[in-house]
This record gives structure tokens, C-alpha cells and sequence, in this order.
């Protein structure tokens, strides 16, 4: 009885709170800290330097080249007649160019930046984007980008596993466990007191680096940093604490159900393995195998079917009724329109079925955190697989737009024997551009919300797990 | 006696929790990277059949060569089952025109998450997955034994430090590289099973060498491991510092490298390069209207595109020269920019090799026929389809004008065929040699500082 009274002179804040202040210190104190501040410091600095030069050259290259295709326009506005240098560039020159910028959030989540074109080539006929691949240094594809969401994914994910991995196994395994219960500590306030401390000591270090990554993307000037940016910047880095605290999470649950540390390191980098690298990888594969999409091929050739097709009705009707007229222009308007139509839908065909599976391996991968945290991170920074879908939304507009305009414009042309009245015509302003939608911050955090809820409910579910397994934990 | 050590070794090893997962991870792994990649690369070929016929009908049907030109597709090679490459797409597609440089079929409109999460292949499993397996069968071999005191037992015996030494790492390898072996003659297994893929005699010789090539990776590997476990004396440290190795080693290194020699080898801006090859291309327009001109003034007799097909004949053989001009001036100038790009490339290549998976990573590609070479090979023999491309389309209209068939379809069944053919093993051996040199020099060094700090090893 007196002990209880005693016991309840405690209160189990404070008891909570010194108990977290060992861990604390046993961490700070460890060689795996010292290691681990040192990596994520020089990680996170290295992958933020090498990525701001990398923005840097991207940029650069970027400013030359759209400056350079805006001379061309120039060269058009300031001859002597530019309707006529218009009409020459249209019909016999090699059309105009569209430039992309690179997203200066990519310093971070390099994501699919590399894998677009940095230019696409216009004229009235088709849009093309550039291959500029073959100026590339191709190793740039066979290593993965050193960027903070490649080292937050793999290498901090691993790092955490060794934080904890012996967080109760190696108590026990030195006897201080024992000790510790023999105290009266309920289990849950030192599993909990444990979860915090250690996660604090570990999280720490992540903040400080990335703290030190964001100062030198601000001193080195080489992005405008505004609140945009660094609302990005600071989403991204929540969602990576959150993703670093599943595994912190996960570490102690191994380190629950095992009784030796040898056997939780093990574990842990066995479940690392299948879980971090392999899982979320096999899934675009297999997403491939069960919606599959016919190729870009197949697609242009039954395209190109229905082109025949409409040539050959377009001269059945020129044929019959001598293609003179209104009933005759409107017959053949009325089988392009429906060519057209089957065009279309083969094209809403491909890109539903794409979208499909793009969902299915995005839905596939995310059985492993590994897989939310990057989507969540790509998003977030704006070079996710939206990116692609912008990249396709905004060539598709910008080659639309182009032939309407200048077609357009061609006939007033020839309407007024190459003397235009109308000077509209030519305002740069006016002119279609390659104009790449970038969804708003709000829009993408609504999206990313279903990957953060994810991460949570597995830092939950581990701490739930290792909370039911340590309370029936063999301290001796 | 060594062979008693290593039994003893082995024994150990094979009794442990380790072995278990190694044998899990392997089956788990190469099996479910096996089936996927080989019923992706299945879907691949069938599509890549599909395309050759469709192009060739297309074209046969159309008859019609001057502006949209031949599609070519790039061969499969079964290998790329096992080794995705620089390229992870497998069907690939390319438009020659006579016109034109060659147009790639658009990358950005298939599925992007592929290229955020890269497949399992032989590469990752062996470079990534592996590597970590040989540090966990690795770095307790000394530190761990002196912790358990057995290791202070052992020496007490009269065995020679260099035998145990040696005996620990035959076994430990032999150990961890069992059920590697194992999970890949399972795969190999499901591969030939499953029907629809053919290996050659080639295609064997290449991936025995690859497996090989990984075997020299993982004993370099497996070496570090025993060198810092031979440097430590508590087990958990070893593991903290070959971890910190390993990520620096096989997820830092490699990628860092590439960047690094963009920063020390600044390439010119390619816009340069497209506009120089415009201006070039600009000006020999040039020269060709005057030379038309010329021979207009001298021949006044001949109507431009008269329907007698004189004119035609003429132009489709000038224009002929005006093309091959152009091909080679374009080869030209990319050469130069060609140049260097590729002192870039080796100084990153050569900053990489730093880490023994870099070496382990151009080996494979280069063996598996998916590395640089043979990207640089592809690339190469477009522009030489290309000039024969250009002497038949050409030479076809220049014929038809002269016997003023112009209006009639083309029989384009003499076209020149594009041909390719992957460098053969032998060749691609030869361009890894250094590569593996270097893995067998990274083996040789860890297991000689290895031995050293062995030697003088505190047991107690």
C-alpha cells in the first residue's frame, strides 16, 4: 500500500518524460548517432548540392534555348514584311519551338523531370517533342538521381531500422530491461517513452539536415524562394519525418517479437529488402501484366485505318455526285466529322486504358510505404506522374491550338492576296504557347492526403503491434 | 585442416537465421522478378512482331516512301529479362526518313511509374539486394567469433591465422552464394519453361558470364565485410560502419558520379548544336537552288517538273547528293558535340567505378547487350540505313519520272532492309575486361587487408 502511494506521488507525465530523457541520452551517445547524424548531414547537403548545380545546368539550358526560339519569333515581328516571313516559316520552314522549365522543386524530387523533353517542335501539321536524349549523358538513366527523396526513401529508411532495431531486444540482451521493469514502470509509458525519445533522437538529426539543405538552396539564389516553394518544400519534409517514423515504428515492433538484436537486425534488413525495394518495384511490371494497353503503334495504325477509311467514303461521294454542291460538301464534312470522331475515341481509348493502369501499379506499389512516401514526395513537388499528364495535356493543346490559329490566319492571308489588314495577327502574346498547367498546392495536397493517411495508418498498426507484444514481452 | 575449418565455417553458416532468409530472399525474389519479367518481355515480343508486320504492311499497302519513310524496330534480345539497362523500354520504334534524322517513338506517353520505380532485374537483385545479404553473412565473421569467445578457443588451437582466416571466407561465401545459385537456376528453370523464349547459344554464354561477373561482385563484397569485421571488435559496431559503406558504396557513389562530371566537363548547349546543323543545312539549300539555276540556264530546253520527267530524273539524282551532304554534315557536326559528350560520360563512368557496383553495373549491362556500347551501336547504324534509304527513295523517283510513272504506286519491294546485329559475346567481353579487373583487384585488396588486420587482431 505504501508503495502505491508512493508510486502514485509520480505523476506519469513526469515519469514519462524522464524516461524519455534516457533514451534521449542513450541515443545521443551511440556510435549508430553519430553515424547516422553524420550521413544524413552529408547526404542531405551532398544531394542538395549536386541537384541545385544539376537545376542550374537544366535551367541554363532551358534559358538559352527558349531565348533563342523567341529571337526566331523576333526575326518574324521585325522584317521588313512579316506576314510574308510568317508564310515562308510556316509552309517551308521548320516550324517554331515550345519550351519546358524545369520545376525548381525537382532540387528535391527529381522525379520524372529527366524523362520529358525540354522542347517540343510546332508547325501546322504536327507537334513533336525534341529527342534531345542523344545529348544526354546516358548514365544519368542507369543510376537513379541522387535527389533528398532517393536518400529519404532508401538510405534514411534504413538508417531508422538501425536505429531501433534493438531497442527492447537489446535491453534485454544486456540486462537493463530487467532493471528498468523492476521499477513500477507500466510497459506502455516505457514502450511510449522509448517511441518518442528515439524518435526524437532520430528525427532531430533529419531536421537539422534538411534545415541546412533549404538554407543552401536560399543562399545559393538559384531559386526565387517563394511561399509556394517553400510550403512544397515543408510538406515534403513532413511527409518524409512521417515516412522515417513508420519504420522507427516498425523497428521497434521487430524489435518486440525478437529476443536477440542479432536476430532484429536480421529481420529487419530481411523485411527492408522485400518490403523497400522489391515490393513497390515488381508493381508497374505486374500493373503492365493486368490492364494491358495496346502500343503507341497499334494506336497510330488503327488511326490511321480510319484515315482510309474517310478517304475512300470522301471519294465515294466525290464520285457519285461529282463533288459539286452543298449536299455533297456537307456529305463529305459529315464523314470527316465522323472520322475524326473514331479518331478521337481511339485516342480516349489509349488514355483511359493508360490511366487504368497508371492507378492500378500506382495502387499496387503503395502495399509498401516505400511507394506512398514517393508518390506523395513527386506529387507534392510537382514532378510526379502529374507531370506526365501535364507534359501530354499542354503538347496536345499547344499543337491543336497552333494549326487553328495559323490556319486560320493563312486564310485571311490568302483572302487578302498577302496584305493583312488586321496586325492582331501577329501580337506574341496572342500566339499559342506551350503553357504547362501546374495543379495548385491545395489541389495536390487533397491528392497526397490518401498517401499520408496510409503512412499513418502503418505507424499506428506498428505501435499498436508492438505495444500488444510488449506487454506480453519475456523481460528475463 | 583447411578443409576441416571450412566445413566448420560452412556448417555455421549454414545453421543460421541467415542462411533462412538468404534462401527466402533469393527464391522470393529472382522467382516473382522471374515470371513477371519474363511474361513482360513475352508481351514485348509479341508486340514487337506485331509492329515489323504492321510496318510492313503499312508501307507495302501505302506505297509511299518519300515523306513518312521506313519504321524501323529494334530486335528484342531475351537477355534484357535479366538485365533491364539504360533503356527500361523493350519495344522500340524508330521513323527513318530520307529527310530526316531519325524520330524515336515518344517516350512520354506510356506508363510514368514505371521510371519511378525501376524493375527487379538480375542488376538490383544481385548489385543491391545481394551486396547487403554478403554483408550480413560478413561482418560477424571475426568480431562476432570474438564476442561469442569462441574465436580465443579457436586459436588456441595450432591453426595458422591465415588458414582460418581463409577457411572463413570460403565458407562464408560457399554459404552465401548457395542459395543465390539455387534461386537462379529455379528462375532460369521458370524461364525456359515458360514458352516463347528462346536463348541462343550466345545469349547463355552471356548471362554464364554475367552470373560470373556477379559471383566476382559479391566476393568483393563479402571481402569488405571480413576486412571490417576484422578491424572491429564489437559486432555492432562493424555492422553500423558496413552499412554506412554499403549505402555510400551502392546508393551514393554511382548516382553522385554523373553529376560530378557535368560540373567538371561542361557540355555546350545542345540548342547550339540543332542550330548549327540548321545554319549548315540552310546554306547547302542554298547552294542547291543556284545549282538548279545553273543547270536550268544551261539546259533551257528541259521544263522544271515537266511532264516529259526530264527534270524529275534530274533533281531526284542532284537531290540524292544534296542528302547524303546533309546525313554527313549532320554526322559531322553531332560527332563533334558526340566527342564531348563522351569525355563526360568516362570521366563519370571512372568517378563511379569507385564503388565495385558501378564496375558490377556497366559489366552487366554491357554483357546482357543493354549497356552503352551497344545504345552507341544502335544509334550508329541508323545514319548508315539512312544513306541507303535515301540512294533507293531517290533513285525510285528518279526512274519513275524518267519513265513518267509518277502517278502509279510505287513497288517498293527492292527497299534496303535495316538489319542489326548486337555485338557478339566475344566483343562485349573485351569491352568489360576492365570492369572485371577491377572487381578482382577490389577482391584480392579486401582480402589481403583483410589478413593483415587479422594477423594482428586482439582476440582476446
Amino acid at each position: 500500500m505504501a508503495a502505491h502511494a508512493h508510486h502514485a506521488q509520480v505523476p506519469l507525465i513526469l515519469m514519462l518524460l524522464s524516461l524519455i530523457r534516457k533514451e534521449i541520452v542513450l541515443g545521443v551517445l551511440s556510435l549508430r548517432f553519430a553515424v547516422t547524424f553524420v550521413l544524413f548531414f552529408v547526404l542531405t547537403l551532398v544531394s542538395v548540392f549536386t541537384m541545385t548545380r544539376g537545376y542550374e545546368r537544366s535551367l541554363r539550358l532551358h534559358e538559352v534555348s527558349a531565348a533563342r526560339h523567341h529571337e526566331q519569333v523576333r526575326s518574324v515581328l521585325e522584317a521588313e514584311e512579316p506576314d510574308e516571313a510568317m508564310h515562308d516559316i510556316l509552309f517551308g520552314g521548320s516550324g517554331f519551338y515550345g519550351d519546358r522549365a524545369p520545376r525548381p522543386t525537382s532540387i528535391f524530387v527529381k522525379g520524372l523531370e529527366d524523362r520529358l523533353p525540354t522542347h517540343v517542335n510546332v508547325s501546322l501539321w504536327q507537334v513533336r517533342p525534341v529527342d534531345d536524349d542523344r545529348y544526354r549523358n546516358p548514365l544519368f538513366r542507369l543510376f537513379a538521381s541522387p535527389d533528398y527523396a532517393y536518400i529519404a526513401n532508401i538510405v534514411i529508411s534504413l538508417l531508422a531500422l538501425l536505429f531501433v532495431f534493438d531497442a527492447v531486444c537489446g535491453e534485454k540482451e544486456r540486462g537493463t530491461l530487467k532493471i528498468l521493469l523492476a521499477n513500477r514502470v507500466p510497459r506502455d509509458l516505457v514502450l511510449l517513452g522509448k517511441w518518442i525519445g528515439g524518435y526524437l533522437s532520430l528525427a532531430a538529426p533529419l531536421a537539422a539536415a534538411l534545415f541546412a539543405a533549404f538554407t543552401y538552396v536560399v543562399l545559393t539564389g538559384s531559386v526565387q524562394v517563394g511561399a509556394d516553394f517553400l510550403s512544397r518544400f515543408l510538406w515534403i519534409a513532413g511527409v518524409s519525418l512521417l515516412y522515417v517514423s513508420v519504420f522507427f515504428a516498425l523497428g521497434m515492433l521487430i524489435s518486440t517479437l525478437t529476443h536477440k538484436a542479432s536476430t532484429a537486425l536480421l529481420v529487419s534488413l530481411f523485411v527492408w529488402i522485400c518490403w523497400i525495394l522489391v515490393i513497390p518495384n515488381l508493381a508497374p511490371v505486374a500493373a503492365r501484366l493486368a490492364v494491358a494497353v495496346p502500343t503507341l503503334q497499334k494506336i497510330e495504325a488503327e488511326k490511321a485505318a480510319v484515315d482510309r477509311e474517310t478517304e475512300i467514303g470522301v471519294q465515294r461521294v466525290g464520285r457519285n455526285m461529282l463533288g459539286y454542291g452543298r449536299e455533297a460538301e456537307e456529305m463529305t464534312d459529315e464523314i470527316e466529322r465522323q472520322g475524326q470522331a473514331r479518331k478521337d475515341r481511339i485516342d480516349q481509348y489509349y488514355r483511359d486504358r493508360l490511366r487504368r493502369q497508371v492507378d492500378l501499379s500506382r495502387n499496387l506499389a503503395r502495399a509498401s510505404p516505400s511507394a506512398s512516401f514517393v508518390l506523395a514526395a513527386s506529387d507534392l513537388s510537382g514532378t510526379g506522374v502529374d507531370l506526365f499528364t501535364a507534359f501530354n495535356t499542354a503538347v496536345r493543346r499547344y499543337g491543336e491550338e497552333f494549326s487553328e490559329h495559323w490556319w486560320e490566319w493563312d486564310e485571311e492571308y490568302h483572302d487578302n492576296n498577302g496584305d493583312m489588314p488586321d496586325d492582331g495577327w501577329l501580337q506574341v502574346d496572342q500566339w499559342p504557347a506551350l503553357r504547362m498547367e501546374r495543379a495548385r498546392l491545395d489541389t495536390v495536397v487533397d491528392a497526397v492526403l490518401f498517401d499520408v493517411l496510409l503512412l499513418v495508418v502503418f505507424n499506428v498498426l506498428f505501435f499498436l503491434l508492438s505495444y500488444l507484444f510488449f506487454l506480453r514481452y519475456d523481460v528475463t | 585442416m583447411l578443409a576441416h575449418l571450412i566445413r566448420k565455417e560452412l556448417l555455421e553458416q549454414l545453421l543460421s537465421l541467415r542462411f533462412a532468409m538468404a534462401c527466402i530472399i533469393c527464391l522470393v525474389i529472382t522467382l516473382s522478378s522471374a515470371v513477371v519479367l519474363t511474361r513482360d518481355y513475352k508481351e514485348a515480343l509479341a508486340d514487337y512482331r506485331t509492329n515489323v508486320v504492321m510496318h510492313d504492311n503499312e508501307l507495302e499497302e501505302s506505297g509511299e516512301i518519300w515523306d513518312d519513310g521506313v519504321v524501323i524496330d529494334k530486335p528484342l534480345s531475351p537477355l534484357r529479362i535479366f538485365v533491364r539497362g539504360i533503356d527500361p523500354r523493350l519495344v522500340v520504334s524508330a521513323r527513318i526518313t530520307h529527310e530526316q534524322q531519325p524520330i524515336f517513338e515518344a517516350e512520354h506517353e506510356v506508363n510514368p511509374v514505371s521510371y519511378l520505380f525501376p524493375p527487379v532485374d538480375m542488376l538490383f537483385f544481385i548489385g543491391v539486394v545481394m551486396s547487403l545479404l554478403a554483408l550480413a553473412f560478413g561482418y560477424d565473421a571475426v568480431s562476432g567469433e570474438k564476442e561469442s569467445g569462441t574465436l580465443k578457443l579457436l586459436m588456441s588451437y595450432s591453426a595458422p591465422r591465415d588458414l582460418v582466416l581463409l577457411a572463413k571466407w570460403t565458407g562464408g561465401y560457399l554459404a552465401l552464394t548457395a542459395p543465390f545459385l539455387l534461386a537462379l537456376t529455379a528462375a532460369l528453370v521458370v524461364v525456359m519453361v515458360m514458352p516463347g523464349v528462346e536463348l541462343g547459344e550466345q545469349d547463355w554464354t552471356a548471362l554464364v558470364l554475367l552470373v560470373a561477373v556477379g559471383l566476382l561482385y559479391l566476393a568483393a563484397v563479402y571481402g569488405m565485410g571480413i576486412l571490417v569485421s576484422a578491424r572491429t571488435h564489437l559486432t555492432s559496431t562493424s555492422i553500423t560502419v558496413l552499412l554506412m559503406v554499403w549505402v555510400l558504396m551502392i546508393l551514393v557513389v554511382p548516382n553522385v558520379a554523373p553529376y560530378l562530371a557535368a560540373e567538371a566537363v561542361p557540355l555546350r548547349n545542345f540548342v547550339e548544336v540543332e542550330e548549327e546543323k540548321a545554319a549548315s543545312d540552310e546554306a547547302a539549300g542554298e547552294a542547291f537552288g543556284q545549282e538548279l539555276d545553273e543547270f536550268q540556264e544551261k539546259n533551257p530546253e528541259i521544263e522544271r517538273w515537266g511532264d516529259d520527267g526530264r527534270w524529275g530524273a534530274m533533281w531526284n539524282l542532284r537531290w540524292q547528293k544534296r542528302v547524303l551532304q546533309r546525313i554527313d554534315d549532320e554526322g559531322r557536326i553531332e560527332g563533334r558535340y558526340a566527342n564531348e559528350l563522351a569525355a563526360q560520360v568516362s570521366l563519370a563512368r571512372n568517378l563511379s567505378r569507385l564503388s565495385p557496383f558501378s564496375s558490377f553495373a556497366y559489366a552487366a549491362t554491357e554483357l546482357a547487350g543493354a549497356g552503352l556500347t551497344e545504345d552507341r551501336r544502335f544509334r550508329e547504324s541508323l545514319p548508315e540505313y539512312r544513306r541507303r534509304l535515301t540512294v533507293y527513295v531517290t533513285e525510285l523517283y528518279s526512274r519513275a519520272w524518267a519513265e513518267q510513272r509518277m502517278g502509279e504506286r510505287h513497288d517498293l519491294s527492292g527497299r534496303p532492309r535495316w538489319v542489326y546485329r548486337p555485338a557478339p559475346v566475344a566483343e562485349r567481353l573485351a569491352a568489360v575486361l576492365p570492369d572485371v579487373m577491377l572487381l578482382a583487384a577490389w577482391t584480392v585488396l579486401f582480402f589481403m587487408a583483410a589478413y593483415l588486420s587479422f594477423l594482428r587482431y586482439d582476440i582476446k
